[in-house]
């Protein structure tokens, strides 16, 4: 289409712009870290007998991202990966005029890869910006995302929504991204994605790239699981995921065909925990669930994303395909229950497993860890390094 | 853990008293990502 005006000519995103920059910004990490010393650390067979022995040395390690003001009384969203690690970590936000601000972790996800940070500012308001609905995106919107990439300072790059509910990113267990082809780099984690009314429709997470810098393939978290989580953290607790007790699958060509659907679609039930919200519901093992209060499930990762932002309270109806008949369930949306109590015990004495934190497997617990078994049973749930248990029993263990 | 010495592990407390009341050692299955990992410790 040709423009008609020089006003039509001269398009721009500035207004947009101008709205949500204010509520971008920089996330500064440094963090001391304590690191033994050994002068067989670099002979990997050595390694493995003295990596618990030597000098411990202290250094400082610095990281940067990038978050965005989701209240204006100083609350900063951004990616659990970039505030992560070991050792006491300082915190510095620095705001696109410059001013800087120390800010403590209210809350860390990393089962969603999000943190909520509170700044530090005696009664300071911030220009913070609102959430959009990201149910409502559509592949071809337009979107630009905000943030820090390298270090260079505040930069926005356009772009559109290129994909919705990529569920096969692999980066953390609630996958439903929004696929963008806005220049998304290093340093861009935790920052904006907006619309073209200046409101948060994702925060940018993850690249797909095989030389680390932007191919125009980059993926958000969306607004409304981000919406939940700092929720979640403004009521101080952690986040609490409605449970549906039950293993699933993907619907394969193969499957789609035996189950009488007309294309691979949704959610398989394979096991069902006879406790669960689910069983209790009437859902069955071989039902596929096709939706969520009407939204499609395409599979199960779609389904976790979609109960998940329903949050806990209330009911959801699960649209269900059973024997080639549609059907609807009506699924109460609690968390899951912590039964057995989890007992934890640091195990101590003469024994292989001294070292080991273990808990009772509950549904709680196997939530938490994302196993498939609901116990009973106990579970490895820590290993002290350098205890018979970490040479032992490294890593988590179920029964 | 899946077992101590031949029994099946289904609590913290049960399992404290499987692991103290060895005489020769310790067999061990531990079931970790789909598959079960046997140890012999001692004895």
């Amino acid at each position: 289409m040709v423009p008609k005006s020089q006003a039509a000519l001269k398009q721009s995103y500035a207004p947009v712009v101008k709205k949500a920059v204010p509520a971008v910004v920089n996330v500064y990490v440094s963090r001391r870290v304590s690191q033994r010393v050994s002068p067989f650390m670099n002979d990997p067979f050595f390694q493995r007998f003295f990596r618990d022995f030597g000098m411990p040395r202290e250094r400082v390690q610095n990281s940067l991202g990038s978050g965005v003001i989701v209240g204006d009384e100083g609350i900063v969203v951004t990616n659990n990966h970039v505030i992560e690690g070991s050792g006491e970590a300082e915190i510095t936000v620095a705001l696109s005029d410059g001013r800087e601000f120390p800010a403590e972790i209210i809350l860390k996800d990393d089962r969603t890869d999000l943190a909520v940070l509170r700044l530090d500012a005696k009664g300071e308001k911030f220009r913070s910006v609102a959430f959009a609905d990201s149910d409502s995106l559509q592949v071809g919107d337009i979107v630009l995302a905000i943030g820090d990439p390298f270090g260079v300072g505040q930069t926005v790059t356009s772009g559109i929504v290129s994909a919705l509910a990529r569920t096969q990113v692999g980066i953390s267990d609630y996958q439903f991204f929004i696929q963008t082809d806005a220049a998304i780099n290093p340093g861009n984690s935790g920052g904006a994605l907006i619309d073209m009314d200046g409101h948060l429709v994702g925060i940018n997470t993850a690249i797909f790239s095989k030389s680390g810098g932007s191919h125009g393939i980059g993926f958000a978290i969306p607004s409304n699981m981000v919406r939940l989580v700092v929720k979640a953290a403004l009521e101080g607790g952690t986040v609490r995921r409605p449970w549906l007790g039950a293993s699933l699958q993907p619907v394969t060509s193969q499957l789609a065909d035996t189950l009488g659907l007309k294309s691979p679609r949704g959610a398989l039930v394979n096991e069902i925990n006879a406790a669960g919200p689910g069983a209790k519901a009437g859902l069955q093992v071989g039902d596929v669930v096709l939706s969520v209060d009407g939204m499609a499930v395409k599979d199960p990762q779609a389904l976790q994303y979609r109960l998940v932002t329903k949050g806990i309270g209330g009911t959801a109806t699960l649209g269900v395909m059973r024997d080639g008949r549609a059907q609807d369930v009506t699924l109460k949306l609690v968390p899951a229950a912590e039964v057995p109590p989890r007992n934890e015990k640091l195990l101590e004495g003469r024994t292989p497993l001294t070292g080991a934190k273990v808990a009772n497997l509950s549904p709680a617990v196997a939530e938490e860890l994302d196993l498939a078994n609901e116990g009973p049973g106990v579970v490895v749930m820590d290993v002290t390094r350098g205890t018979v248990a970490a040479r032992v029993a490294c890593g988590r263990a179920i029964s | 853990m899946k077992t101590v010495n031949g029994e099946e592990v289904t609590a913290v407390k049960q399992l404290v008293t499987l692991l103290s009341n060895n005489t020769g050692g310790w067999e061990l299955q531990i079931a970790r990502g789909g598959r079960i990992l046997s140890l012999q410790i001692g004895g």
